[in-house]
């Protein structure tokens, strides 16, 4: 089976920065517990709230809900991707919405993952560390390092 | 999504013995040499779809024992789809393989961090795919879930 290691991984351990947008506090919680003390983990409640940490101070690696209280988790992947600065960012969408045309629109709005919820915290946490190293090769790729 | 490609309905049961393969690829041609080479061996039943989001199309309507998928595909690619349905906890059990022209290292490795099990190089020789298809049958979802933590902790080797 494949599974190459990288040669860019040498910042592998350091902490991850992720950003979890979601209204819900028990989500956040789970999200915060599953991703324990290997991650730094901010929280925005809606897509002002996102955007504004995003541009303040840009995460590693974002995990959105779908639906937040001030609009679409998709329409956040639309802004962050039409971004310059953003539009690499890893973005995953974990959401209760499981439906085909759901997970068709998030791929299309520009998400690289989605989960469907509910959450299996080991599952979810190994997913974001796994969508940080397709992230960093893609990186690797373009820099045609 | 063009809701071709869906010939079998999940209520349609199949023999215990034979395996239902969905194979997703939008080139024609690959879609009918794998179903006739697979058809011709009596223990694998074959639907298809043109691509990733006709592909899920197919999967949750008939529920195939495993995927072949290509990775370069309109509308959703194959390595999305692979997250797609390794990211829900129905499909994300579901053995998979790739079967693409795109072989270097890192679509490698990109489709093995996606959760693919199996990676098949175009051209391709039938018995290498059938090779391929056996082996990833036998993974059991614990050793799928013992590579993912390994893929995640970058203590997948050199």
């Amino acid at each position: 089976m494949v599974g190459e290691r990288l040669n860019d991984e040498a910042s592998q351990d350091a902490a991850l920065s992720v950003l979890v947008v979601d209204g819900n506090p028990a989500s956040r919680e789970r999200v915060r517990e599953a991703l324990g003390a290997q991650c730094v983990v901010r929280f925005a409640a809606g897509v002002r709230d996102a955007l504004t940490a995003l541009h303040t101070q840009p995460p590693d690696l974002l995990v959105s809900e779908v639906d937040l209280t001030d609009g679409s988790g998709l329409a956040l992947c639309v802004e962050i991707r039409a971004t310059p600065k953003l539009k690499r960012l890893p973005i995953m969408l974990l959401t209760d919405r499981a439906s085909i045309n759901d997970k068709v629109a998030g791929f299309q709005a520009g998400a690289d993952d989605y989960v469907v919820k509910p959450l299996d915290a080991r599952l979810f946490h190994a997913r974001v560390r796994l969508l940080d190293r397709i992230k960093r090769l893609e990186k690797h790729d373009l820099l045609g390092a | 999504m063009s809701g071709q490609t869906i010939q079998h309905a999940a209520t349609i049961d199949t023999p215990a013995d034979v395996k239902r393969v969905l194979v997703v690829d939008d080139d024609p041609t690959i879609l009918e040499l794998v179903r006739h080479a697979l058809g011709r061996l009596d223990r694998y039943e074959v639907i298809t779809a043109v691509n990733g989001a006709d592909g899920l199309q197919s999967y949750f309507s008939a529920l195939p024992d495993c995927v072949i998928v290509d990775v370069g595909m309109p509308v959703m690619d194959g390595f999305q789809f692979v997250r797609a349905l390794r990211g829900h906890s129905v499909s994300a059990n579901t053995p998979i393989i790739v079967l693409s022209a795109l072989t270097d290292d890192n679509h490698q490795t990109t489709g093995a961090l996606s959760g693919v099990d199996e990676y098949v190089a175009k051209p391709f020789k039938m018995s290498v795919l059938c090779a391929a298809l056996e082996r990833a049958l036998q993974i059991t979802p614990e050793d799928r879930e013992r590579r993912i933590q390994e893929l995640a902790e970058g203590s997948d080797g050199e």
